[in-house]
């Protein structure tokens, strides 16, 4: 059905496959870049990822004005301040980042508060309230398939006074130019595949159903999905498969173009709160809450989870299920995705294995209702709902 | 080619109608404030001083509410902490005659904010709570996610709010 009113933008340009990453310099210069800044993480550093980003820009006329690798798995204000200075001081004109949802979210923020000329990141806090700004030609590379953050108009900053993570959500945060290039995510673990290939379901899934849904972010969701069944399980018993690669870095692009128009709801509402308060890594809380929350929205959503059983175990399965048992047959669906991975790749089950401590859960609880991502959630929570819920899962 | 007269009258009428809704809603809130434990609950959660700011884009339209000494009052001209600022007065029109909820005006980019979004969800759950008493149950079964239980009948709140109690 057509909703009443909606908007959808992606404005990322997307380069996507074999050699991927030597066609940057020529984009960058396309948009009057000259000197980059590179942000990236340690790990990525050591394992080569980075150095094979920069080869590509060997003899192409584009400067790397500094790399900056010391970027934590939460990115934080200090952090984005001290990268800010670094830019200013290196005289560079554009951002390369490389990495997964922290390198790219740290970077939409150093971007940001250098777009809009600001000393404090927080008074840019809030929805869509920044104008265009300064334009910074801005380049990111996924190496993680899971957060679709390269294609989002949301940057999700650590604030660590409060012990919360901070949603900014503006289209202006889109990157220019998002790379898939499947030497990207060639080494990356098998948990570690599983996990963000969960996240990247949770938003496809999520997209589907939250109040924002609309034609064309549902078209992106269900493509997403599609992708998942086909390569999620198979990539992740084979890491060296290129073209499973390729398939998953599509499908959480596609995921978060989904997510980015039409937001997430109550699954990402509590995992937000699990990481922050928990430090529950963020694709290992979606696979762990995803059954949980959906049970918990059934009644209200039941149609819509129907619908996904399509997409998500293929029109055979589809068929031969009732209409009535649908919604329930997708949810099974995912809990038999996250048994053959937890048997492939130890992704956890529950809260539990994650070390998670009971008495946190009030504060978790109170934190999630306070979280952006559940004013979307078609179904009303409580404190006492998601205490039920983190329950569950436990 | 100029904006009609049809369209400026029918914009001045729903400034006029979202004014008036809008003091009766603050004098709900401050009302409720006192008479319903979880939106009590919800306020003292507040930081001092805290502003909060209902706009729209062409300032015809500037609501504010401030907490200070634990007590809610409107203010005029103040520089708010929280700003919902609808992108027309024909959506907020709609917002306030309770044929839109907060939640759907959110979901259809129909207004900006400015702030914290944990400030923010804290202010819709108040405004959610409050519209729970204002309106009648077939206008908020449309468009609330859920009715909210009254702690007080509607037409004590009613009573209390005219006397501003």
């Amino acid at each position: 059905m057509i909703p009443n009113y909606y908007e959808f933008s992606n404005t990322t340009k997307i380069l996507s496959g074999e050699y991927a990453l030597e066609n940057i310099p020529v984009e960058l210069k396309a948009l009057g870049a000259k000197k980059a800044l590179v942000l990236c993480d340690e790990t990525l550093k050591k394992i080569g990822t980075m150095q094979i980003v920069l080869d590509a820009f060997l003899g192409k006329g584009i400067e790397i004005g500094e790399t900056y690798t010391e970027i934590p798995p939460d990115s934080s204000i200090e952090v984005i301040e001290k990268i800010v200075q670094i830019y200013l001081d290196k005289e560079c004109d554009s951002i390369i980042a490389i990495g997964g949802g922290s390198v790219i979210d740290t970077a939409k923020g150093v971007r940001m508060m250098i777009s809009q000329n600001v000393k404090n990141i927080m008074e840019l806090a809030g929805c869509e309230m920044i104008s265009y700004g300064k334009h910074i030609p801005f380049v990111a590379i996924p190496t993680t398939a899971g957060t679709g953050s390269e294609v989002t108009l949301v940057a999700v900053i650590l604030n660590k006074c409060q012990n919360i993570k901070m949603e900014f959500i503006s289209y202006y945060l889109l990157p220019d130019i998002a790379v898939l290039d499947p030497r990207m995510t060639i080494s990356l673990p098998a948990k570690i595949t599983a996990a963000t290939g969960m996240d990247a379901l949770c938003h496809a899934i999520e997209s589907y159903t939250c109040l924002q849904k609309n034609p064309l972010s549902d078209s992106y969701a269900t493509a997403a999905i599609n992708l998942i069944r086909e390569n999620l399980i198979e990539v992740c018993k084979n890491g060296n498969d290129k073209k499973r690669r390729l398939a998953m870095a599509n499908a959480s692009l596609m995921a978060g173009v989904a997510f980015s128009n039409s937001m997430v709801g109550i699954i990402h509402a509590i995992g937000h709160a699990l990481g922050g308060v928990s430090r529950v890594p963020h694709g290992e809380a979606m696979a762990i809450l995803m059954p949980y929350c959906m049970e918990y929205n059934l009644d209200k959503m039941g149609e819509l989870y129907a619908e996904l059983l399509l997409p998500l175990a293929g029109e055979e399965v589809y068929a031969s299920t009732p209409k009535a048992e649908r919604a329930k047959k997708t949810i099974e669906t995912i809990r038999n995705m996250q048994q053959e991975l937890n048997k492939l790749t130890g992704l956890p089950l529950t809260l539990s294995e994650k070390q998670v401590k009971k008495e946190d859960f009030e504060k978790i609880a109170k934190t999630a209702t306070n979280d952006g991502a559940l004013i979307v959630n078609p179904k009303n929570a409580e404190v006492k709902d998601i205490i039920e819920i983190l329950n569950r899962a436990y | 080619m100029k904006v009609s007269l049809d369209k400026k009258i029918s914009k001045s009428f729903k400034i006029l109608v979202s004014k008036v809704v809008l003091f009766f809603l603050c004098r709900g809130i401050i009302t409720l404030f006192k008479n319903d434990s979880k939106i009590k609950q919800e306020i003292e959660s507040w930081e001092d001083n805290f502003i909060i700011q209902i706009t729209t884009e062409d300032t015809a339209i500037n609501w504010q509410i401030q907490k200070r000494q634990g007590k809610l009052y409107r203010v005029k001209e103040s520089k708010p902490n929280l700003s919902i600022s609808f992108k027309s007065v024909d959506i907020l029109f709609k917002l306030v005659t309770g044929r839109l909820g907060v939640s759907k005006a959110y979901a259809e980019h129909r207004f900006l904010l400015k702030g914290e979004i944990k400030d923010a969800m804290s202010f819709v759950r108040v405004i959610d709570r409050t519209e729970g008493y204002l309106f009648p149950s077939i206008m908020t079964k449309r468009i609330l996610k859920e009715v909210p239980k009254r702690e007080k009948p509607m037409l004590e709140i009613y009573g209390r709010l005219l006397l501003n109690m």
